[in-house]
């Protein structure tokens, strides 16, 4: 019998759980029921008993591990087995406060980490939700109705009290059913509101395919990130009233730190290389930056900020950096995924080439203007979103970098040609010959060195 | 009557202001929160860079506008604590913008830029679709319905949206507009389940709006990744649209090519109000009641969007007494 708590740490008899079982003294002491439960767990991994966890504390870093660890390599999966056997469900939910009040104490709420705790909740209970699919769908839906409702009243409730929950970017509106404001959950409210505009279908088919557990699911997990985050801020404000954080706390944030930084180096360690086909991904070259782009690189003191930055300036510096030979191709239609896959380039250079121009605009842009984040995306192709996520490429277009004569006519004070402006209709032309020009400058020199 | 919309003389705005307008005919969901809201001005036709006012009563909103007779008149969707200094953030007002000359899928002759009575009735029947999302699935509240002088906005004033983000504010206007295609992957095994096979939720609104836009296509419209051969085709056979026959439209197009058309066809949904304005939470918009002097118009808060006529409601006196 799967218990509530397993899936859903925030339900009334989770709390009851942790009152009783949560005393500061025992998190840190070897916990032999613990032990058993982990031993007697079908497909365990037992090679390695020295990593198994003995405490609570070990359990709640093995749940962080597990986050961080689990594609390394199937062997690595199994030996977190326990983690979905239901059984743990106990000190599991003792083990996930503890985890959350660690990384609040330490590293605060904003940090990296509580929003590492807080994917890491997230996979887990996800995870457990997959397994549960085994069961009959009727099962399924109940069990998620109950722990739907220790949160909500899922036959009474209005997408503008979700409000949060949708903010989180998990969920998305549109895969809401809505009903004049109130969302349509269950099945009997779906037979209300719908019934009669369903013909020649089978209506439970219909129900589970545009609401049923799906939306449960994953409207259950947002509403777990969301209490997890609040429970976060709640421990941090209440820390910074401490006299003494507990020690036990602290080890395992030190603990967490640890895990992380051995995690970011297997993921860093092989360097990636770049080649110098153009219409794939190719370093900077500043220097071959045309004079409109760097003068909206130093940020632009006088008006018309927002147009710099989000249409000038961000399709120049993705297409510079990812396919500065878009005009050169036939299919001009291409995404930023089709040339950066892991978006490691989009995250790590561009966007923070975008937001530095934005930060040396006076007043900086995104401190009276925070929305242009989110335009500054949609503009590279990923929705009106304030997180750029892989999920929502596609929503809209990314733009590519607009004609000299464009630019002349929208933002007059950005262009102030220099002679190899003579020979081009577009900034990025101006790059890419100007690469070009320097390239053989740079060899004949190199000739004449070597030539004496 | 034939209305010509040329740009306001100074001489005509003078009269506009000083016979005409009347500080009575500020919306009162403008009044009632003024002391809260900023307010900009255009004085010379070169943009609002006279912001950051305020004003304590209507009083005062009357004399200073009497008194300058602003080519343009702007108030901001957020309200503030603190409006001189744009501090102190509160909420601001739901928004979205149709603006005739920025609809992607004109039907008119109109040249960039310009707006006519056809292209201004599109407007409307786009806000009216708006309206409708926002009142019946959204089941908001407090709705109002302004002409713009060039287009509509429509400015929901309903606390429970007042507070959204700009991020969920992003997800709302995709949901009103119909911008996205719906995600029908499932898990029960349904492949091929398309849109318009369901009648209710995003689905439904999503058929909706694409519907709109491929009856209002036109052989010059840019579509993304579809060459012209096969928008030519999209117009042959879209008629069977008006009875909703999309089975038959999806057959006769090629569901491969049935595939394109709907993705081009949301981003042309994305582009029939400006989202930029709908997620910024500082935006200031016209103010209604005031002249737009590009086009010698006014806005207008709207009693009744059915009957509502821009060329009967919203010209100023001195339009008429133009030679
Ligand atoms: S001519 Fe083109 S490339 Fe040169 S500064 Fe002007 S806009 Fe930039
Ligand atoms: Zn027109």
């Amino acid at each position: 019998m799967i218990k509530t708590p397993y899936i859903n740490p925030f339900s009334n008899d989770a709390k009851e759980i942790v009152s009783r079982l949560g005393q500061v003294d025992t998190l840190d002491k070897r916990n032999d029921s613990l032990m058993v439960i982990v031993n007697h767990t079908r497909g365990q991994n037992l090679n390695d008993p020295h990593t198994l966890p003995e405490t609570l504390k070990g359990l709640a870093l093995a749940r962080f591990e597990w986050f961080l660890f689990r594609k390394t390599s199937e062997t690595q999966e199994k030996k977190y087995e326990y983690l979905f056997n239901p059984e743990i469900y106990e000190y599991d939910v003792v083990s996930f406060y503890l985890l959350c009040q660690a990384v609040a104490i330490k590293f605060g709420p904003d940090s990296h980490e509580a929003k590492m705790v807080l994917d890491c909740e997230e996979e887990i209970i996800s995870q457990r939700l997959e397994i549960l699919k085994a069961e009959p769908n009727d099962f399924q839906s109940s069990f998620l109705r109950k722990a739907l409702n220790q949160l909500i009243d899922t036959n009474n409730i209005y997408w503008t009290d979700l409000k949060e929950v949708l903010d989180l970017g998990k969920l998305d509106i549109n895969e809401l059913l809505l009903s004049n404001g109130r969302l349509v959950l269950e099945y009997e409210d779906f037979i209300a509101e719908y019934g009669d505009l369903i013909h020649n279908r089978d209506p439970r088919t219909m129900y589970e395919v545009t609401a049923g557990v799906r939306i449960k699911s994953k409207l259950l997990l947002g509403l777990i990130r969301l209490y997890t985050k609040q429970y976060i801020e709640t421990v941090y404000e209440m820390s910074k009233r401490m006299v003494e954080p507990n020690q036990i706390l602290l080890d395992l944030a030190d603990d967490i730190k640890e895990a992380q930084q051995k995690a970011q180096s297997l993921k860093y360690g092989v360097a990636g290389s770049s080649n110098y086909i153009d219409d794939k991904p190719i370093n900077y070259e500043l220097e071959a930056f045309p004079p409109c782009v760097r003068k909206c690189m130093d940020g632009i003191k006088s008006g018309g900020r927002n147009d710099a930055i989000v249409l000038f300036l961000t399709p120049f510096v993705s297409y510079s950096r990812l396919c500065p030979g878009i005009f050169s191709r036939q299919e001009q239609n291409i995404k930023i995924s089709d040339v950066d896959p892991s978006l490691d380039i989009t995250l790590n250079e561009i966007i923070p080439m975008i937001y530095d121009a934005a930060e040396s605009c006076s007043p900086p842009l995104f401190k009276d203007q925070p929305q242009e984040k989110i335009n500054i995306n949609s503009k590279l192709g990923f929705g009106l979103h304030s997180e750029l996520k892989l999920d929502n490429e596609g929503e809209t277009h990314w733009y590519t970098p607009m004609s000299c004569e464009k630019i002349k006519l929208h933002m007059p004070h950005l262009c102030t040609p220099s002679i190899d402006c003579k020979k081009i209709g577009n900034p990025l032309t101006f790059y890419n010959r100007k690469r070009r020009l320097m390239k053989k400058d740079n060899e004949n020199r190199q000739v004449e060195e070597n030539g004496d | 009557m034939e209305i010509e919309l040329k740009p306001a003389s100074n001489y005509e705005r003078k009269i506009f202001y000083r016979e005409e307008w009347d500080v009575k005919d500020v919306p009162d969901f403008v009044m009632d929160s003024l002391t809260s809201r900023e307010f900009g001005f255009d004085h010379f036709g070169q943009g609002p860079n006279d912001r950051y006012k305020t004003f304590q009563d209507a009083l005062r909103l009357k004399r200073f506008i009497k008194a300058k007779q602003p080519f343009a008149s702007y108030c901001s969707v957020a309200y503030y604590d603190n409006p001189k200094q744009r501090k102190g953030w509160q909420k601001s007002e739901l928004v979205f913008d149709v603006d005739a000359k920025d609809i992607p899928i004109r039907t008119c002759d109109c040249k960039e830029g310009e707006v006519c009575d056809i292209c201004l009735n599109q407007a409307k029947e786009i806000v009216l679709m708006i309206r409708d999302v926002l009142k019946g699935e959204m089941g908001l509240k407090n709705i109002n319905m302004v002409y713009s002088g060039r287009g509509y906005h429509v400015r929901v004033i309903d606390d429970n949206v007042m507070e959204a983000s700009s991020e969920l504010r992003g997800q709302i206007v995709q949901y009103v507009i119909g911008a996205k295609q719906p995600d029908l992957t499932n898990s029960l095994g349904f492949t091929n389940l398309q849109h318009f096979i369901i009648p209710f939720g995003y689905s439904k609104n999503f058929t909706k709006w694409s519907k709109y836009t491929i009856l209002h296509l036109t052989k010059d419209s840019k579509l993304d990744n579809v060459n012209k051969k096969l928008l030519n085709d999209v117009i042959k056979h879209r008629d069977v649209l008006k009875d909703d026959l999309w089975g038959a439209f999806r057959a006769d197009v090629g569901p491969r090519r049935f595939e394109k058309v709907m993705a081009a066809v949301s981003r042309i949904n994305m582009n029939i109000t400006d989202t930029k304005v709908s997620i910024d939470l500082k935006r200031i918009l016209r103010l209604p009641s005031t002249l737009h002097s590009k086009v010698s118009m006014k806005s207008t808060l709207i009693k009744n969007i059915e009957t509502f006529d821009p060329f009967d409601d919203a010209v100023p006196n001195f339009v008429f007494e133009r030679k």
